[in-house]
């Protein structure tokens, strides 16, 4: 079932164009992630969807409402953080629930179970402002799918959790989109986070988004790596076809993980040292550029 | 829906220090408040702790100035007779018939008796007098000034009969006629001349009556002043005629009449600051995602925000109330409930007693309107700026400059100022009808006007908040 499609989403502020040209749409169980440098258009897209910012022009349906004109029906089926976690850090995380919970008429028992979801049985009653930020994101999480939405969308929820933080939310996400058939958004600038569980991908960069590709499609793409090798000499035409010199010692070569091996061999039947191997990470602009040469090679 | 999100409204409210703190200090004021009538105050209302006249030290000058060797007999006698009176009045309540009657009564007697101090009828006189004047004996002092106008009137009236005397003859019968009159009065219903409240009320009638007498309606100030004139006049003549003190202050009747007017101030603080935070806070802190991707409209939501600073307004008020209730049925019982509140009606041109409670009410409802705007302009504010200094502020200057600015606009007649909000929603002034004070501005014009102002913040506030873009952070 469809439950989210941006058509042409535009929004201008002026003459600075935010986000340009936004279409995409999600089914259930879909999740979908927003990748992107800060200030690409990742969180003004969320805004745009969840009626928080007004349209420049295009058009987003929830289920087949219209976020402009029937605003109520369209936000009743969807959780979302965005930004931050917005909670009030005066009252207590159980507070902030029942808060919540007047909007969607939710009854005790279902607070209750998403508080064990999340796992903040133990510091539920205490005042936000004494949580830590993992917990603060928890409490957010708990929050966005209190009432069982049909979407979620999650602005960089990440922020702030240790590995076994993060593991926990991913572990809840796919659970959700797997079991209760939710679609789920979520953005990161970091794709390692993304790429372990969600689809697909939006790769946004200044306000457009510049590739939506499954993440397998993504992974292809990226695949080949960047190392750097410490060597006796740095003249090796004979030996690579395609490596850069960096200095008197050192050159980095592109290739797959795979590959890499039969490169050092090759070196070392041909009387080349290698003293160091450094396996590059790569940064986003390298996915985004790798991304951007594999469409126009396309 | 709306009754659910302000309960939501209600515990934000509660849940932060401020409105304990305005609170406090709020009936922290009350309770001074009551303290002060209570220690500062007599049974008959009377302030006990007034500037006192420094009698000491105009005896002291005086005495100076008589032992000074310039003086001739006739002006050092004058000056014993002024000092032994002083230290005579010295003696007495400053409340008391005798602190104000010293001179009127007394000196005449005690100069004779200073110039001729051999003379033992004179001394005997003046001991009498004295004697008299101490024992409060007031009856006394009227009858001899009775029989003095008296004799002056059958002087008069003989002189023109005579037709003897000058013009001013009729002028000054008609003013002894009508001193006799007072007096006549007083002597029926036994109002001395003290500082009490009979004394002030007839005071206040004769000299209103007075005045209205020289007084023209022309034009419209004029009749304002006429009013207000006749009003002080009215509301005299029904305490003389009940010989009730109405205007008491150290009453709970009083000082529930007073509450509206006691504590505007505190109940604007508290208005415009839940206001100003309830919008504010969301903006500065974030959590206006929280609500706005609810599945509420934005209208509603500002609905339930507005209506929940006005309820926290009534509960200041039931508060204040209750409390003032309680403190004062301590400090001074509830026997004045009674009493209630009397109130002048312009249009019938009557006195009308009115239940205090009632009166309480009705001054609520009167402030309400100017309240309703206040919290309006705040919301606007709020939304427009997300500061909740300004959304503060600038509504609570309107509110305490506003009297100020209306009696520039009547001394310049700057008629057009009647345009303004502010002054549109002024209707605790048109009580009972009375006017405003500025030509142009009654009751309906501000009727008017105030609802298509109201009308506009309300559509301006709705417009801007439906279209408000929410910024990143």
């Amino acid at each position: 079932m469809l439950v989210l499609e941006c058509n042409k989403v535009f929004k201008k502020i002026g003459h600075h164009v935010i986000v340009s040209d936004l279409s995409f749409s999600l089914n259930e169980g879909d999740i979908l992630g927003f990748i992107g440098p800060n200030g690409a258009g990742k969180t003004t897209s969320i805004k745009l969807m969840l009626g928080l910012q007004s349209l420049s022009g295009g058009s987003v349906k929830i289920l087949g409402y219209d976020i402009k004109k029937d605003f109520v029906k369209a936000i009743r089926q969807v959780g979302a953080i965005v930004e931050n976690p917005d909670l009030y850090m005066y009252l207590t995380g159980y507070e902030n629930l029942k808060i919540a919970s007047v909007f969607y008429q939710v009854d005790k028992n279902r607070i209750d179970e998403v508080v064990r979801l999340v796992g903040l049985e133990e510091r539920i009653h205490d005042e936000v402002k004494n949580y830590s930020l993992g917990m603060r994101q928890r409490l957010g999480i708990a929050v966005a799918i209190l009432h069982r939405p049909k979407l979620l969308i999650l602005d960089e929820p990440m922020n702030g959790l240790d590995p076994e933080g993060i593991k926990d939310l991913k572990n809840i996400l796919t659970t959700l989109a797997r079991d209760y058939s939710m679609a789920i958004i979520i953005s990161s600038h970091i794709l390692s986070e993304l790429e372990s569980f969600c689809t697909r991908i939006c790769i946004f960069s200044k306000g457009r988004v510049e590739k939506d590709a499954s993440i397998a499609e993504i992974k292809r793409i990226t695949k080949k790596e960047r190392y750097c090798l410490e060597v006796s000499d740095t003249n090796l035409d004979s030996i690579l076809t395609s490596y850069r010199v960096l200095d008197n010692e050192h050159i980095e070569v592109s290739t797959t993980r795979e590959n890499i091996v039969n490169i050092l061999k090759a070196l070392l039947l041909n009387d080349i040292f290698v003293y160091e191997v450094k396996r590059e990470v790569l940064s986003l602009e390298d996915v985004f550029l790798k991304v951007m040469e594999a469409s126009h090679d396309i | 829906m709306i009754f659910k999100l302000m309960k939501i409204e209600l515990l934000k409210v509660f849940r932060k220090k401020g409105i304990y703190v305005i609170w406090g200090v709020m009936l922290l004021f009350c309770f001074f408040n009551n303290f002060l009538y209570w220690r500062d105050y007599d049974k008959e209302g009377r302030y006990l702790y007034g500037e006192k006249e420094n009698i000491q030290e105009e005896i002291k000058n005086l005495t100076k100035e008589k032992d000074s060797n310039v003086l001739g007999t006739d002006a050092r006698i004058m000056l014993e007779t002024r000092i032994e009176l002083l230290k005579l009045k010295s003696t007495f309540s400053k409340n008391s018939w005798q602190y104000f009657k010293v001179n009127d009564y007394l000196y005449d007697a005690l100069y004779e008796k200073n110039k001729d101090s051999t003379n033992l009828e004179k001394v005997k006189y003046y001991d009498t007098l004295v004697s008299k004047f101490k024992n409060n004996d007031y009856s006394y002092f009227w009858h001899l000034e009775k029989k003095d106008l008296e004799s002056q009137i059958s002087f008069l009236k003989e002189e023109q009969e005579n037709g003897e005397g000058d013009t001013n003859l009729q002028k000054n019968l008609e003013q002894k006629e009508e001193e006799l009159s007072v007096l006549n009065y007083r002597i029926k219903n036994r109002i001395v001349e003290d500082n009490g409240y009979l004394n002030e009320a007839l005071s206040t009638y004769l000299s209103s009556r007075d005045k209205l007498k020289e007084l023209s309606k022309n034009t419209y100030q004029e009749k304002t002043v006429y009013q207000e004139v006749k009003r002080e006049m009215k509301i005299s003549e029904v305490v003389l005629l009940d010989r009730v003190n109405y205007q008491k202050e150290n009453t709970l009747n009083s000082l529930i009449k007073g509450i509206m007017n006691d504590y505007e101030l505190f109940f604007v603080i508290i208005l415009l600051m839940v206001s100003a935070s309830l919008i504010c806070d969301e903006f500065q802190k974030g959590t206006v995602k929280f609500l706005l991707i609810k599945p509420v409209s934005r209208f509603i939501i500002l609905l339930s925000k507005y209506f929940t600073s006005l309820l926290v307004l009534l509960m200041s008020v039931l508060l204040v109330f209750g409390f003032q209730f309680v403190l004062g049925g301590i400090f001074f019982g509830v026997d004045s409930l009674h009493l209630g509140v009397i109130v002048y009606d312009y249009g019938l041109d009557k006195v009308l007693h009115l239940n205090v409670f009632l009166w309480f009410l009705i001054s609520l409802l009167s402030k309400m309107p100017s309240m309703l705007m206040l919290s309006l302009i705040a919301f606007l504010l709020g939304i427009v700026t997300s500061s909740t200094i300004i959304s503060m502020i600038i509504p609570l200057m309107i509110s305490i400059f506003s009297s100020s600015l209306l009696e520039l606009a009547i001394s310049h007649h700057l008629y057009w100022m009647k345009y303004l909000p502010n002054f549109t929603w002024r209707f605790s002034s048109y009580l009972f009808g009375k006017s405003s004070g500025l030509e142009g501005l009654d009751f309906w014009f501000s009727c008017i006007w105030y609802s298509l102002y109201f009308v506009i913040f309300l559509l301006l506030i709705r417009g801007i908040f439906k279209r408000k873009d929410i910024k990143n952070v």
